[in-house]
């Protein structure tokens, strides 16, 4: 029986990405219309949670934090399989950088219950730092692995995973209880079924403030608790002029690689 | 220019089989042009962990660094991302340098959270710029949802400042070698006592003439305008017929055709600047862009006209990339090779 916790992070959606306008008296995005939805990498990491359930037994517990329309994403991962989702919601906790972020994670976790396995997606898509796993780790004391891509349990104590390290692959065995940043290329996400859907419908998503959890530094979350301040958005734009390149596909094919062959290396 | 305070900058140096990755230099090349504009008042260290490194140790001299703290120990024989945390967290208590720079590869994507957490400092990733502004402060420029928006990160009352950087993103700089070198070895304690939780089991072999993509002077790189298994078979015949390499967008990944997730470029992968890019089927998505804005020459090959990619680009063909391809390789050697 494994206790598994998963991270989940709403996100805006990528197909907003060219709608969403940034207000340039504000110096904040127009969120105005745009729709959230899972962080991608978090629903392999929860696919790798359910795999697991079905193959040694367990409990899938859900976390995020987030504002309370979050209850939206932990419901439709309830579907999936999951059997329990917390959702860590507290005007406190806004401004939250990553430091602060996997702090309030952690308390979370630790107030919820003992976890062998706390997973999450390698890197969200929206900030994409991918530091809050391996800060979750630090807090909570785990050891913990980015880019994992492949992961089995050899016992209670120990698992076996592989991680995507630049150009090659390495294998480690690591001590649990344990924090693991699955990587995308890990597996291939499921539909969640009709039943999971029906059942997630009546199941209760449990709302943590800061005040249910007695020992939380008040000084070590939100704005106050963040050493990183984020300033100006800049929107990037790109240009370069650009010149069409004409004629028979033979007439082109061979125009590029009168460019491409000056060039390549040796 | 004042600086209120910052008298170390230091660059952690990763290494490889005994040789100093790229990335270190690159690295070293922005924390000098930071300290010209401190009026050149500004220590430029590198700190180097592993075990029997003392030629990694002399290259390092040639850098441009000003100070080496180096902590050779035999738990530092390869990347463990405990024994390595740990010896950098020591480092930095020792030197207290006012920023860090770290090389966002797999082992600096590990090491600048957790030594941040340890720390109880911000951690900027995946900067595209680090500047001074007009107080001294130091800006670090960062990309936000996947390269649509650049914003700025401060990290005004914590010392260290961590920044992470892409290999790739700052070009390397040919800074002189200092001729007076100081080299401070570290001798930890904290290693001695410590035994890891994750154990080393084994390392897939690299192809020994993999060349890193960073490294490639052309790049032809697949988007999902490739559509399908035969024109990515396509494109690669043709790149290793051209001693090109190859790269693909995150939608290639996800149509099942490449079966890892190495040389995928963007905000999530790699980050390239070769002197070709030649894009087939590329549509131009933000995180994409970001990995890949600074190619000398963008080229880019999509049957949509109104493909965002070509507002970027210098050269645009519009057709269907598998008409090309199937062109260039009747070109070099046959269809059928």
């Amino acid at each position: 029986m494994l206790n598994i916790a998963v991270c989940i992070k709403a996100v805006p959606d990528e197909e907003c990405y060219n709608i969403i306008k940034f207000d340039p008296v504000m110096k904040t995005l127009i969120r105005e219309g745009i729709s959230m939805v899972i962080n991608p990498s978090d629903l392999h990491a929860l696919e790798l949670a359910l795999c697991l359930k079905e193959k040694l037994g367990g409990e899938i517990t859900l976390i995020s934090m987030g504002p309370m329309t979050v209850t939206t994403q932990l419901r439709e991962c309830l579907s999936y399989g999951a059997d329990e989702a917390y959702l860590m919601s507290d005007c406190i906790f806004g401004g939250s950088d990553t430091l602060a972020t996997s702090y309030v994670l952690s308390k979370g976790l630790r107030h919820i219950g003992n976890f062998d396995l706390v997973l999450a997606g390698n890197e969200s898509a929206d900030g994409a730092t991918s530091h809050v796993p391996s800060q979750l780790g630090e807090w909570l004391g785990y050891p913990h692995v980015m880019e994992v891509c492949a992961l089995n349990i050899v016992d209670e104590k120990i698992a076996a995973v592989r991680k995507k390290a630049d150009n090659y692959f390495v294998d480690y065995t690591v001590k649990l209880p344990a924090v693991f940043a699955v990587s995308r290329g890990m597996n291939k996400v499921r539909y969640p079924s009709i039943r999971g859907i029906l059942s997630s419908k009546g199941k209760e998503i449990k709302v943590l403030t800061a005040e249910s959890i007695p020992d939380l530094d008040i000084s070590m979350i939100g704005l106050q608790g963040s050493p990183t301040k984020t300033g100006q958005l800049i929107t990037s734009s790109f240009h370069r002029d650009c010149m069409l390149l004409d004629g028979s596909n033979e007439e082109i094919a061979s125009a590029i690689l009168g460019m491409i062959r000056p060039v390549i290396d040796d | 220019m004042e600086k209120p305070d910052l008298d170390k900058i230091i660059v952690y140096a990763e290494h490889k089989k005994g040789h100093l990755d790229p990335s270190c230099a690159e690295l070293v090349g922005k924390a000098k042009e930071l300290s010209v504009k401190y009026d050149d008042n500004v220590v430029i260290g590198a700190v180097v962990l592993g075990y029997e490194i003392s030629e990694v140790v002399k290259d390092l001299s040639q850098t441009g660094v000003d100070y080496i703290w180096y902590t050779d120990h035999p738990k530092l024989t390869r990347y463990n991302s405990e024994y390595y945390a740990l010896a950098l967290e020591e480092a930095v208590r020792f030197i207290a340098p006012e920023l860090i720079l770290i090389a966002a590869t797999s082992q600096g994507s590990e090491l600048a959270p957790t030594v941040g957490a340890r720390l109880k400092t911000g951690v900027a990733a995946h900067c595209v710029d680090i500047v001074a502004d007009d107080n001294g402060q130091i800006v670090n420029i960062v990309p936000a949802l996947g390269g649509k928006f650049l914003t700025e990160i401060k990290i005004p009352d914590v010392r260290p400042m961590i920044s992470t950087v892409k290999p790739s993103v700052f070009v390397k700089k040919d800074v002189p070698a200092n001729s007076n070198v100081q080299t401070v070895r570290i001798e930890s304690k904290a290693l001695d006592s410590y035994e890891s939780r994750i154990w080393f089991v084994a390392e897939s072999v690299k192809e020994e003439n993999e060349k890193p993509i960073e490294e490639a002077n052309v790049i032809l790189c697949a988007g999902m305008g490739i559509v399908d298994e035969e024109n990515w078979r396509k494109l690669n015949e043709l790149a290793a017929r051209l001693k090109c390499a190859v790269g693909y967008t995150r939608p290639v990944i996800d149509l099942g055709v490449v079966n890892n997730d190495h040389n995928m470029i963007g905000t999530s992968g790699k980050t390239i600047r070769p002197q070709l890019y030649v894009g087939f089927g590329v549509s131009g998505a933000s995180h994409h862009i970001c990995g890949m804005k600074d190619s000398q020459i963008i080229l880019c090959i999509n049957s949509d006209e109104n493909a965002d990619i070509f507002r970027l680009s210098d050269y645009k063909v519009i057709a269907d990339c598998g008409a090309i391809l199937d062109a260039m390789l009747e070109l070099t050697g046959g269809l059928n090779g």
